[in-house]
């Protein structure tokens, strides 16, 4: 009987001998602290060869700054967004954090950063760095993010391709009326025996061109791009510009929207133009150690233009740092923003990534960039930068391309499609 | 048994007190329980509580807002078109693959049930497609339903002739993504079809042996036998399938969106026109898209509340109709 | 009759007599049948699945889908392994989906057994309660739950992924008791008799008798653990305590795109840990209970 006891105890003890292990390990893992300060630092993780440099590059900081020590973690893209709005959420987020501007907008509009231009020698560093890119991030009178660097994107193509249709090989840097662009780049898509595509002239579905059509013609379809207020696409200009997006599906110049969409013609990057069933896709300096190391017969220009003597218009991101406000150490985090926006920061920076945002390092950069080839439509290109749609009103995006998909797609002309899109955009920000 | 302790009693008061409490089925009971139970006031009680709380205020993702009232449920009903539509996809989506996964599974164990060559191959074929990991199973379902001639299932058709189909992005036929989500499961039935094995194997092999020398046919020791001895397994799926199909997030999400970003960003998680828009990629969409925390809560709280019922429904009726192995019923 | 006992009785068929070709008729053959559709369908994604991971990344997008790669890469998976820590990740995995079969399969198992075999006041709204934790959805308790670790300071550790195994899984202990009260109670009662106490009767006589259940909850544990992605990205953050579903994602490169080819090597690769221990755990399913031995 006496091992019968000894069991009758044993589901409670059991259960007290759970409770005090959950005791003992929450008093452990406090009595963590740091000396010097230790700063958490999140941002995406690239190619291994790219996370390598990022570390690197991180460790220059704490070389010069013996008192901060920088504790990293780069993340895969879509899991890192996730653990930046949880943490943020949970009050808890990296003491810098690496933001996109397609995706800050809801951390802008919630006031969860700290308004950088309320920190010390803010005016010098905001000196140091291209204003417009600045503006990306000012939301409210308040700059929220620091940027380091410009998505700097381009027209890529596969020569290759280009050669075995006949068809002429770009300007690097003189763009093309639309008119003439949609005569020469025709030819590229190729038919099946049955009818089918074998290959489209181009994949648009990391460009997103219709907003560059639309201000090509002389229209926009916000008030403003950064926090709009009102939809303003249902003007002639603006609907000049949907026919073109038209055009381009109609002449079979680009897949089906469903089907880009859907990324059966890979994702409208440098791995559209990896497949060889695509001839034109967005490249920027992230794709150029591929395009080298692959031996990837391309070359770039720059977007086609409404008419001769226009400035090829890029809608881009720009990436940049903030510094939450449930922050510990706000001044050490802002050593650090101090630090990558000077020009010899930048430029290592620009080894592993974009083009920098400081302005000095920007004209220097495309000295020094790999390949050379690729520089001249990079440059060119960016000399016509304008931040994409930063809103948080995330349905608005969503709604005007479903418009402009039934638009492609024939169930609307392009003015039903300007007005629709007016008409629903507006009520979404609550304009009407 | 309390009887049998009793005997070894201690002479100190306090201790045979002590004793006499963990003596009797109620304290046995809360002593094996104790462990789940801990760990529900600990972190299960508060986040239940302020979802019931939240679902009464605006609430956002980052901020604790004002009370409410009603108001989130009322704009649910009658002010929120798309949650109409969450409504009657969840309704067609739940009514059809419920009986499916139910249905299939058990017929695969029952198959599986019995010994022949080739049977432990099938039990891992069924299950592999469980074991992989998310990012995997993203892909490799979103290429058996991708448009165009990229599609496996496309493929398949093609080979009896069919044009392939828009699965996921369908302009016109907004069904076609529905039904590619509801055909997914037939990938999935490896879990309950292993849960309704291990039941089977549970029953006493000379239930069936007593029953065939009375002449029972197939059918009546299916009827009499496994099903009355499956009963408790029986329930056990039934409900989670419940919870799994009226919960169902993974699936949903992973067609409704593109795969260029990896899961986070790009595309409404709820597809193209709300085509997959389901209860949880909803609620999805309102907390972490909208950053609608309370509105999102209320969402929340109602699709508790519709599988609890269900669930207390299915093991309520299970009652009238199930044998225990301890011929209790006090629970059902 | 004597063909349906053969049927009915997982213990005493000798399987090897399948092999007869006489024996693929009537039910049987309509069986096989049915297996083999339906085996075909289940399969078509993996074999595909085995193809890409196989391929070149031009070869992956080739329309019509080629299934025999042209050139095979093998180097896809010495790439996966060597330049992206694949086994890093999976010995993390591992040893956390390990601890969680161990301690979950104990703990599920013992509060079950206290919910099936004893009759006390407040179990059957205990019992609902234990379902419902199962039905709010995660999304919007996730948050709070993170505060709720925020609070004890234990981010950044693994203990918000470890404690909470410590109290079991509501699914694990709803399947184990559902399976006990299925487990007739005249072995326990024989068991009583020989003097056993409530905690000998669940160690030596409940658990023995529960092996295919066993397996299964073990699997699903081992499953649920290897397979969590939000757990582990959330909670922790250095790069030596990454997982395998964290691994999976770096193959999704913003800018450079997706590397499929590489990202189904991966995936093939985590395909195996799950997969032995499924094949394994099998061996002790079919070991069903036999009542008899008990009396």
């Amino acid at each position: 009987m006496s091992h019968y006891r000894l069991s009758a105890r044993r589901g409670a003890m059991l259960a007290f001998a759970l409770l005090l292990i959950v005791v003992a390990l929450g008093g452990a893992a406090r009595t963590l602290a740091q000396e010097p300060v230790t700063l958490t630092y999140g941002w995406w993780s690239g190619t291994p060869e790219a996370n390598e440099q990022h570390l690197a590059w991180l460790a220059e900081f704490e070389a010069a700054h013996p008192t901060i020590k920088i504790e990293a973690e780069l993340l895969p893209w879509g899991a890192y967004w996730e653990k930046v709005q949880t943490t943020l959420a949970g009050g808890n987020a990296y003491d810098i954090i690496g933001l996109t501007s397609g995706l800050t907008a809801q951390y802008m509009a919630n006031d969860l950063l700290v308004d950088l231009s309320t920190l010390d020698g803010y005016a010098d560093v905001a000196a140091r760095v291209n204003p417009d890119v600045l503006s990306i991030f000012n939301w409210d009178g308040k700059q929220y993010v620091m940027p380091v660097g410009v998505a700097a994107r381009s027209m890529g193509y596969r020569t290759d391709l280009f050669e075995a249709a006949g068809v002429e090989l770009f300007d690097p840097t003189e763009p093309l009326p639309f008119d003439e662009f949609v005569a020469r780049v025709k030819p590229l898509t190729v038919f099946n025996d049955d009818g089918s595509v074998k290959q489209y002239a181009w994949n648009p579905n990391a460009s997103e061109p219709w907003h560059m059509f639309v201000a090509n013609r002389g229209g926009s379809f916000f008030d403003s791009y950064v926090n709009p207020t009102r939809v303003t696409i249902n003007t002639p200009e603006g609907i000049a510009g949907l026919r073109d997006l038209l055009t381009l599906v109609e002449e079979q110049i680009v897949p089906p929207w469903a089907e880009w969409e859907d990324n059966q013609w890979g994702e409208g990057t440098v791995v559209s133009l990896q497949t060889g069933t695509v001839a034109m896709a967005d490249i920027g300096p992230w794709s150029f150690a591929t395009i080298v190391g692959e031996n990837l017969p391309v070359a770039n220009t720059v977007y086609p233009v409404a008419e001769a003597g226009q400035t090829s218009l890029l809608y881009s991101g720009a990436n940049g740092f903030a510094i939450p406000n449930t922050s510990a150490h706000v001044a050490e985090a802002w050593e650090f923003l101090k630090w990558m926006t000077t020009k010899e920061a930048q430029l290592a920076y620009a080894k592993w990534s974009d083009i920098p945002a400081n302005t000095e390092a920007f004209s220097e950069v495309f000295t020094t960039l790999e390949p050379q080839a690729l520089v001249g439509a990079t440059e060119a290109q960016l000399a016509g930068f304008r931040p994409n749609l930063l809103t948080d009103n995330t349905d608005l995006d969503t709604t005007l391309k479903q418009i402009m998909r039934d638009m492609t797609e024939g169930r609307l002309t392009p003015e039903e499609a300007a007005a629709q899109m007016e008409a629903q955009g507006n009520a979404l920000l609550g304009a009407e | 048994m309390a009887d049998m302790t009793m005997r070894s009693a201690a002479p100190l008061t306090w201790t045979t007190r002590l004793r006499c409490l963990f003596n009797n089925d109620t304290a046995r009971g809360y002593a094996f329980i104790t462990p789940w139970l801990v760990g529900f006031l600990l972190f299960g009680l508060t986040p239940m509580l302020l979802t019931f709380y939240n679902s009464f205020t605006d609430s956002t993702l980052f901020k604790t807002g004002e009370w409410i009232g009603f108001k989130n449920y009322e704009r649910l009903f009658t002010k929120d078109p798309t949650f109409q539509i969450v409504l009657n996809n969840m309704a067609l989506y739940v009514a059809v693959s419920i009986p499916l996964v139910i249905g299939l599974s058990l017929f695969f164990a029952l198959l599986l049930r019995e010994q022949f060559v080739g049977n432990r191959v099938f039990r891992t074929i069924i299950y592999v497609p469980s074991l992989l990991v998310g990012a995997a199973s993203a892909v490799l379902f979103r290429q058996l339903f991708s448009g165009g001639q990229l599609g496996l299932i496309n493929q398949l058709l093609g080979l009896v002739g069919i044009a392939p189909l828009n699965w996921l992005n369908d302009s016109d036929r907004l069904w076609l993504a529905m039904a590619a989500l509801i055909a997914t499961n037939v990938w999935f039935l490896g879990g309950t079809t292993i849960i309704f094995l291990a039941g089977l194997h549970a029953i006493p092999q000379d239930y069936y042996e007593a029953a065939r020398i009375d002449g029972a046919g197939s059918w009546k020791l299916f009827t009499r036998i496994t099903l009355p001895l499956l009963s408790p397994t029986l329930v056990f799926n039934t409900i989670m399938v419940i919870i799994g199909q009226l919960q169902a997030f993974d699936m949903p999400l992973i067609f409704a969106r593109g795969m260029a970003n990896g899961f986070s960003s790009g595309g409404s998680p709820l597809g193209y026109k709300n085509s997959l828009a389901m209860f949880l990629t909803y609620i999805y969409e309102r907390a972490f898209v909208k950053s609608e925390m309370g509105y999102a809560s209320a969402v929340a709280v109602l699709v508790f509340l519709l599988t609890l019922a269900l669930a207390l429904f299915v093991l309520f009726t299970a009652r009238r109709f199930t044998y225990f192995g301890d011929q209790e019923r006090a629970t059902r | 009759m004597a063909q349906m006992s053969a049927r009915m009785s997982p213990v005493s068929a000798p399987s090897l007599r399948g092999w007869r070709i006489p024996r693929l008729k009537g039910r049987r053959l309509t069986a096989y049948i049915i297996l083999f559709a339906f085996s075909f369908l289940l399969i078509l994604p993996f074999a595909w699945l085995i193809s890409a991971s196989l391929k070149s990344e031009a070869d992956y997008f080739a329309v019509p889908t080629t299934w025999i790669p042209n050139p095979i890469m093998w180097q896809n998976y010495a790439d996966v392994l060597n330049e992206y820590n694949m086994l890093t990740y999976i010995g993390n995995s591992l040893w956390l989906a390990v601890y969680s079969v161990v301690v979950n399969v104990f703990v599920s198992s013992l509060v079950a057994y206290g919910f099936a075999r004893f009759r006390f006041r407040g179990r059957n709204i205990l019992f609902v309660v234990l379902l419902a934790t199962m039905m709010l959805p995660t999304q919007v308790t996730a948050i709070s739950l993170y505060r709720t670790f925020r609070n004890l300071g234990w981010i950044g550790s693994f203990l918000p992924i470890l404690v909470p195994r410590l109290f079991g899984s509501a699914f694990d202990i709803f399947l184990f008791r559902q399976y006990f009260l299925g487990l007739p109670r005249e072995i326990d009662e024989a068991a009583k008799l020989d003097g056993c106490g409530a905690w000998r009767i669940y160690w030596n006589i409940i658990l023995p008798q529960s092996a295919p259940i066993l397996v299964v909850v073990s699997i699903t544990t081992f499953l649920y653990s290897w397979r969590d992605l939000w757990n582990p990205l959330i909670y922790l953050s250095s790069e030596g305590t990454r997982t395998v579903p964290l691994g999976l994602l770096l193959f999704f490169v913003p800018g450079r795109g997706t590397l499929f080819p590489l990202l189904m090597a991966a995936a093939v690769i985590a395909l195996i840990p799950p997969v032995v221990l499924y094949v394994v755990g099998q061996r002790y399913f079919d070991r069903g209970i036999v009542v008899a031995e008990v009396r």
